[in-house]
């Protein structure tokens, strides 16, 4: 007590339970050893179950019946019960093999051997005395080959008489044996009843005597020992003809060895002289040992055939096993008849039996039915006889619910309560109803050890009866039972489907446990043992697999491992693995829930976000993959299509051959990249920080002072600037709707209207005046104001603007389009995969007069509004998402030729000496020169244009992962120079992105000057008569033929992914860069100075220019004076290229040049191209990577040396353009689909011819001499002369006749092959099927052009026309 | 009645999905996709997880009142029946041993079909700071038992770190401490790499775990002993 309480009377304790320090609680190891050793592995396997289905709705019915049961062995058995069962055995033992009669069959067997042998043996000997007569060759060989059979069919058959003889005197013996325990054993229990003085079981034996013949008898067993003789001896005489036969080959033998062995002795005798007599005597002495050596060896002669003896062996052994003649037949019989002393009639002095007997009057049985482990029936408890049967007679009907696992059947003594195991019943297969199946003994019994104190022996106690000592005895017994499934009214089984399969696997899993059971009996199993031989079904090679295999017989486990082991590969650890494997591969492969599971997780769109999926394969509707496949399949059928046909392009593939243009090229370009994506995989999915966790921004000087200059800004200021939006991440908005804003502020330049006064011209041009210098002094042509309006046309929804008057309009107005996403997925990965494109499209609003009453026009409007394209810009959505906003002045794209307009003359900037610059130089190319409505920079005069504003609400940011620094192609000291370079760089501007390093197709970063070298163009297009800016105009509008792919619809950002240009041309096809780097490396080969310029440009943001320059060239060069200083600033994507100084160039700002062995970064102020010096050797303006020239084997270049064409293929050409025009119409008057299409097809044909000649004016190679043939010789003429005109009017030349009886409205179209739809797309954006009048006609024409490596440039002329009043 | 309504909803959505199951087909019904088959209700072809809990108390340093959010996130597989997904609990001060005491009752049943996405319960502690701004004062997550019972769960809590020194000053100057864009993110174990936090504290969360059909799916979520036991 002391202890506890403190001198105050309180209990002792800390003032504060809470310790400092934390305390950690001892575990209680003795317990986590004891759970650790009772940790058994077990395999992890399938439950066959759940693969099954059970319908609630139907009603499963199985039925049970249980017979009769009856123990063999009960705690209440007396001895004589013990006894009596032992009888009874034995009983059983010695009826069973009285109807199986072996003996009687073997017996008879052997008669029939006998008869066989006697006939093959008198075939033998036929034959044998046939032989000599045979004469014939062939005869013998035969009779040879047939007497060789017989013997050998005679030594068959006399084995098999051996056996048979055996099997039968084995026969006679445990028939005997069987007989003479049944006696035995009713011997002892007729020496116990008549000891105890009463009887307690029914069964007797009666034994009757058939008296037999003893003469008879005799007789028999006499012939019987004759025949076996006779057998014997037989056998004897056929095998001792061979045996002698060779015996005396070895005797010859024997005898020859002797005789060669005494020649030599007498033969060296002789030599060694005849001395003397002792000699000779010791030879003949010598000869007598020879003799005895040889003796020995000599071989013996068979043994001779002992009758006697023979038949004295075979009479003994009759005698011992045979019934003795004269000896009575046996017939036992158990009767159960023995009638059982009543209990008032035993003798006194057997209480013990007494109370067993009133024991055994109590005795009942239970019956318990378990279901799948779970008990669902007891019987009532039923009586037992006295002679412990007793009958049950239940019929269980069970209702199933779930799956059949086990059915048990439990018996329960209950008075003696014994604890009997659960027999387990098989469960009946699904055809097997309960009318039909068969009773079956089960068989049932108990390890419990139960004392009796009356007469009874008990269980698992030996006793003794009679003196004799038995072992224990424990409880046993069987029951016997049948069950079926039930049926219903109509005769079907109510089992349920699947059960098979169920069966099968509780097969496998009883002999999987089996073999557990085998080999936990057996810890000194032995593996030589050839019994194990099916346990051990492995091949052991190494000595320590026979180590494992030790290891193995210690653990049962590890054994089982042993066994999975099948395979002759012996011994590994995947093996091993294999233990813990759940299924097979295949089996998972197959499960249709682990396919759909693995596919939404690849995030395949059609799985993407698939909510519950089942969890149970039954319950996936089995077409749920079908879309998914059928996907998967056409894009099969694209790919194949690309690859063969661009690969080998044949002679035979003709224009029905569709798949060689439906063939996607863009797909195959896109793979390409895409496969060299998926090596970066991880990166690019990279999280920054900024995607995890907001942060504020720390404010610097620039927007602290900002903030404070706002404060004195005006209100509202006159030219206000936009301020950035906060961006938000793409993975945030989920269900808010992200919208497109246009704001469309103006346009400039627009051509003007223009009904084309066709006898004008014509008689202009007739007379050989000069047109153009007539109308602009007169002002010629009735020429009328534009009403323009801009349609923007996204995701194929559309918004316009109102209309506007004039070739300046000014529209200033917001306009807004929703942006649809795929699947709504608003990842940042699914938006920077949208390749859609913003269009648009500048129209004319034509309101046409239909009011046909010339009185009433003072009050009545009637007109038709017409809308006639002028223009259209295109800007990609990926554009838009990578830059965030798109903003500036853009020229429109218009078609080179717009009949019922002519291009405005605006006021010129650039003087009047650039316009004429072809034309002075190359009179032969001025004709060309002079019609560019597009294109060339020098007459962008001519260009209109428009100032548009875009973004999107909310402002999205793009992703920004990868960041350059995976497995680089350069050396670690060329990486750390660059890298310290771009940084010093980037310190300085940190908006100019310089990026110096680029991904190749193998993955690697490579310094992008490798990339740069001289390359052939192909011949046809470096022809030398042409100067130097042709050339390169030619060369810039080839590459722009070939197919591009923006490389953000990829996900590429951040980084730009550069194909050397042989793989560039095979595609045919790439990104911008791509476009670039070749036309740079053409230009080099015409040893032009160029860059590739890093820079920003509208609307494509960060992207790559070719520039050259002319400076520094030779003078034998063969360019123009006005060119001598210019740089040109060229886009390889489009083919254009401007003037440095030119306002319009679409390159804003200026950030790197990359050069043939350098890379210079821009420092200068001013980044627009004509504030830029463009002598990258100042270090003023321009900072270079390499401040010394770098030798040239230091940085080889990538590019491979020869770059091999394929021969351009104009009849290939010619079937695409019919492909195209075919396509063309289809969809056209499809789209129209209120009215019908008319077709003018003498205007299509003209166009047709028209085409080819667009493009070789674009190409510069319009040849004077064709020309003059043809009917342009007007107009040849004339520019021979001097004279500007324009390809506008040749064309209105051309198309005189029809400008005469229609008003015609129509413009080509031209752009590089990628695939049919954007063909289309081209078509459908220019809205000519929106014309509705009813008398209007419609003529498409195309034109293909084929160039080197497969390209192709489209020409499309489409034209609407009215007929004139 | 929400159960059912959830049910129906599920159902038509997969019908939708599977008639039209194209990229033209209709955005809205394809928003959440959900396989359901028609004999859901007769057979169980999916587990339920009814948690029953408490957000009871948390310790956190420094800070004089927090008030507690929490969300559930969960696998594709899972859906909730009933309960709510999010809520927020009042603002409490702490008392004199800097306990916090919310007793902020969180019930919720989940249905499922996969235990791919076993349902997590992620706690945003926030408070205001002496500007009276409320700022991050932790996260944590656990996850929902996955075995029957009654469980106490002390829940660590951590909050980010700026990501530099400078940041830090103007964060503490300009009362916005870093906080994470989606509390859900702690859910998964991408890109954590990038962020470091600060431990501090944590709060007890008490749950009571029922469940239904769990092993007519094949799953067993404990020992067969203790299955037995409860039975």
């Amino acid at each position: 007590m002391e202890e506890w309480f403190g001198p105050d009377g309180k209990l002792l304790g800390f003032s504060d339970p809470y310790r400092a320090e934390p305390v950690k609680l001892v575990p209680n190891e003795s317990r986590q050893l004891e759970f650790e050793k009772n940790v058994v592995f077990v395999r992890a396997r399938l439950d066959p179950f759940q693969e099954l289905q059970i319908d609630p709705r139907q009603s499963y019915e199985m039925v049970l019946e249980l017979g009769t049961i009856q123990f063999t062995h009960h705690p209440l058995f007396s001895k004589e019960h013990i006894l009596s069962a032992r009888l009874e055995e034995a009983f059983a033992e010695y009826t069973a093999r009285n109807l199986m009669r072996l003996t009687e069959r073997a017996t008879n067997k052997l008669k029939a051997l006998r008869e066989a042998v006697s006939h093959t043996k008198q075939a033998f000997n036929n034959a044998l005395s046939q032989l000599p007569e045979a004469e014939n060759p062939a005869e013998r060989k035969l009779l040879k080959e047939s007497i060789g059979n017989l013997r050998d069919r005679i030594k068959n058959y006399r084995k098999e008489m051996q056996r048979t003889c055996l099997d039968r005197d084995q026969g006679y013996w445990d028939d005997r044996a069987a007989l003479v325990s049944v006696l035995e054993l009713w011997r002892e229990l007729k020496g116990l009843r008549r000891e105890q003085g009463y009887t307690n079981t029914t069964p007797k034996l009666s034994i009757m005597e058939i008296p037999t013949d003893a003469k008879e008898d005799k007789i028999v067993w006499k012939k019987a020992i004759e025949e076996e003789f006779n057998d014997l001896k037989e056998e004897y005489d056929e095998t001792y003809e061979t045996e002698i036969r060779v015996y005396n080959e070895e005797i010859k033998k024997f005898l020859a060895e002797r005789r060669t062995l005494k020649k030599s002795r007498t033969f060296s005798t002789s030599i060694e002289g005849k001395t003397t007599t002792q000699e000779s005597k010791s030879d003949s002495d010598d000869e007598d040992t020879l003799r005895d050596e040889n003796s020995a060896k000599k071989p013996k002669p068979p043994p001779k055939f002992d009758p006697e003896s023979t038949i004295k062996a075979i009479e003994k052994r009759h005698a011992e096993l045979r019934r003795q003649p004269g000896e009575p037949i046996l017939m036992l019989e158990l009767l159960k008849n023995a009638s059982i002393s009543a209990t008032n009639q035993l003798p006194t002095g057997s209480n013990k039996e007494e109370q067993r007997r009133k024991m055994v009057h109590k005795l009942k049985v239970e019956i318990k039915i378990w279901f799948n482990d779970k008990e669902v029936y007891t019987s009532k408890p039923r009586s037992i006889q006295p002679d412990f049967s007793g009958f049950l007679g239940l019929s269980i009907p069970i209702s199933i619910k779930e799956w059949p696992e086990c059915l048990e059947i439990q018996v329960i003594d209950s008075t003696m309560k014994l604890n009997v195991d659960h027999i387990e019943v098989q469960l009946p297969d699904s055809k097997t109803s309960i009318d039909r199946c068969h009773t079956q003994r089960h068989q049932f019994s108990s390890d419990d050890v139960v004392r009796v104190s009356n007469s009874g022996v008990g269980c698992g106690v030996p006793f003794e009866i009679m003196g004799k000592d038995y072992s224990a005895q424990y409880p046993r017994g069987f029951i016997t039972s049948r069950i079926g499934w039930s049926t219903d009214t109509d005769g079907n089984i109510l089992c349920p489907t699947g059960l098979e399969k169920l069966l099968q696997s509780a097969e496998t899993r009883e002999s999987d446990r089996k073999l557990q059971q085998f080999i936990k009996g057996k810890s000194d199993f032995d593996p030589n043992d050839p019994k194990n031989a099916q346990w051990l079904n492995m091949k052991v090679r190494k000595p320590e697999d026979n180590q494992l295999l030790e290891a193995g017989l210690m653990s049962p486990q590890k054994l089982t491992a042993l066994q999975i082991t099948e395979k002759e590969e012996g011994f590994d650890f995947d093996e091993r693995m294999k233990e813990f494997e759940f299924c097979t591969m295949e089996s998972i492969e197959q499960s249709a829930r682990f396919r759909l599971l693995h596919l939404r997780d690849e995030e395949v769109p059609e799985f993407r976000g698939l909510k519950m999926v089942p969890a149970f394969e039954r319950d996936i509707p089995a077409d749920i993959f079908s879309q998914y496949e059928r996907r998967l399949k056409e894009d099969m059928r694209k790919r194949s299509g690309t690859d063969p046909s661009l690969l080998k392009p044949s002679r035979k593939k003709f224009p029905d051959d569709e798949s060689l243009y439906e063939s996607n090229r863009l797909e195959k370009i896109r793979e390409m990249r895409l496969s060299v994506l998926h090596l970066f995989e991880n990166s690019t999915k990279q999280i920054t920080f900024e995607d995890l966790v907001i942060e504020e921004q720390i404010p610097d000087i620039g927007t602290l002072g900002l903030n404070l200059m706002a404060l004195f800004q005006p209100r509202r200021p006159l030219r206000p600037t936009r301020k950035e939006r906060k961006r938000v991440q793409g993975s945030n908005l989920i269900d808010t709707k992200i919208s497109l804003i246009v704001s469309i502020v103006r346009a400039f330049n627009l051509p003007m209207r223009k009904d084309t006064d066709v006898g004008l011209l014509t008689t202009e041009s007739l007379t050989g005046v000069q047109v153009s210098s007539k109308r602009m002094e007169r002002g010629v042509g009735n020429y009328a104001t534009v009403k323009p309006f801009v349609e923007v046309w996204f995701q194929r929804t559309t918004t316009r603007t109102t209309t506007a008057l004039g070739s300046n309009p000014t529209w200033n107005q917001e306009l807004q389009l929703n942006l649809a996403v795929p699947n709504d997925d608003y990842s940042q990965a699914n938006l920077s995969r949208m390749d859609d494109l913003v269009y648009f499209h500048v129209y004319d609003e034509v309101a046409i007069d239909l009011l046909e009453d010339d009185r009433r026009r003072e009050t009545d409007i009637h007109q038709r509004l017409e809308k006639r394209w002028l223009g259209t810009i295109s800007i990609p959505f990926s554009t838009l998402y990578t830059n965030g906003r798109i903003e500036g002045t853009f020229k429109l794209n218009s078609p080179p030729i717009l009949l019922g307009y002519e291009a405005q003359g605006m006021a010129s900037h650039f003087g009047p000496s650039v316009v004429g610059k072809n034309s002075q130089q190359n009179p032969s190319s001025a004709f060309a020169g002079k019609g560019q409505g597009a294109g060339t920079p020098f007459s962008n005069q001519k260009n209109a244009f428009i100032t548009i504003f875009l973004t999107m609400q909310p402002s999205v940011t793009p992703s920004s992962g990868f960041k350059e620094d995976s497995q680089s192609g350069e050396t670690a000291d060329m990486v750390a120079h660059v890298k310290t370079w771009k940084n010093t760089h980037e310190m300085k501007f940190p908006d100019r992105i310089v990026r110096p390093f680029v991904m190749t197709s193998e993955g690697d970063t490579i310094l992008c000057t490798r990339f740069l070298k001289p390359i052939e163009p192909p011949n046809t297009l470096l022809t030398t008569d042409i100067d130097l800016m042709r050339a390169m105009e030619d060369m810039a509008h080839y590459v722009s033929l070939f197919p591009c792919v923006r490389d953000s619809t990829l996900g590429i950002v951040d980084f730009s992914l550069w194909f050397t240009s042989d793989t560039f041309i095979s595609a045919p096809g790439g990104g911008i860069e791509d476009h670039s780097v070749l036309l740079a490396c053409f230009f080099m080969h015409l040893n032009v100075p160029c860059w590739i310029v890093q820079g920003n440009a509208i609307p494509d943001g960060p992207t790559t220019f070719v520039v050259s320059s002319f400076k520094g060239l030779g003078e034998d060069k063969p360019i123009s004076k006005q060119l001598k200083n210019a740089v040109l600033i060229w886009n390889a994507c489009t083919g254009d290229y401007f003037h440095s100084n030119d306002n319009f160039c679409p390159l804003q700002r200026v950030w790197a040049a990359i050069g043939k062995l350098n890379v210079w970064a821009y420092t200068g102020e001013g980044e627009r191209p004509h504030q830029v010096d463009w002598d990258v050797g100042k270090s003023k303006c321009w900072s270079p990577l390499f401040p010394r020239p770098v030798p040239e084997n230091k940085i080889p270049c990538i590019q491979i040396a020869a770059t091999r064409y394929k021969p351009a293929d104009q009849v290939q050409a010619n079937s695409l353009a019919q492909r195209i025009e075919r396509n063309l119409k289809e969809v056209f008057m499809k789209w129209r689909t209120t009215t019908k299409t008319n077709w003018n097809r003498y205007c299509s044909a003209t166009l047709r011819r028209l085409l080819p000649k667009l493009e070789e004016s674009k190409l510069g190679r319009s040849k004077g001499s064709d020309l003059g043939t043809t009917a342009e010789s007007t107009v040849t003429l004339h520019s021979g002369s001097g004279s500007t005109i324009s390809l506008n009017e040749e064309h209105l030349i051309e198309l005189r006749e029809i400008m005469t009886s229609y008003q015609m409205t129509g413009f080509p179209l031209q752009q590089p092959y990628t695939n049919m739809e954007c063909i289309i797309e081209t078509v459908f954006a220019t809205g000519v099927h929106t014309i509705d009048a009813p008398d209007v006609e419609f003529a498409v024409a195309a034109y293909a052009h084929a160039y080197p490596a497969s390209v192709y440039s489209v020409w499309v002329y489409v034209a609407a026309l009215h007929r004139r009043k | 009645m929400m159960e059912s309504a959830r049910d129906i909803e599920g159902n038509t959505t997969f019908d939708s999905m599977m008639s039209n199951s194209g990229f033209g087909g209709d955005r809205k019904s394809r928003k959440d996709k959900t396989i359901m088959s028609s004999s859901s209700s007769s057979t169980s072809t999916s587990f339920l997880l009814s948690v029953i809990g408490r957000i009871e108390t948390a310790q956190i340093f420094g800070v004089d009142d927090v008030y507690c959010k929490y969300n559930l996130a969960f696998g594709n597989d899972w859906t909730i029946t009933s309960g709510m997904e999010e809520g927020i609990s009042q603002i409490t001060m702490k008392d004199d041993d800097g306990n916090f005491v919310w007793n902020f009752p969180v019930e919720v049943t989940f249905k499922s079909s996969n235990p791919h996405g076993w349902p997590q319960l992620i706690l945003s502690v926030y408070g205001s700071d002496f500007l009276g701004n409320h700022v991050a004062r932790g996260y944590g997550s656990v996850h929902l038992p996955t075995c029957h019972g009654s469980y106490v769960k002390t829940i660590p809590l951590f909050v980010p770190e700026s990501s530099s020194f400078l940041q830090k000053i103007s964060a503490w100057l300009m009362g916005r401490q870093p906080e994470f864009v989606d509390p859900k993110l702690l859910a998964q174990s991408e890109g954590r790499q990038v962020v470091r936090v600060q431990s501090n504290g944590y709060v007890v969360v008490k749950f009571e775990v029922v469940m239904k059909d769990m092993k007519k799916l094949g799953f067993l979520t404990s020992s067969k002993t203790i299955t037995e036991n409860c039975e």
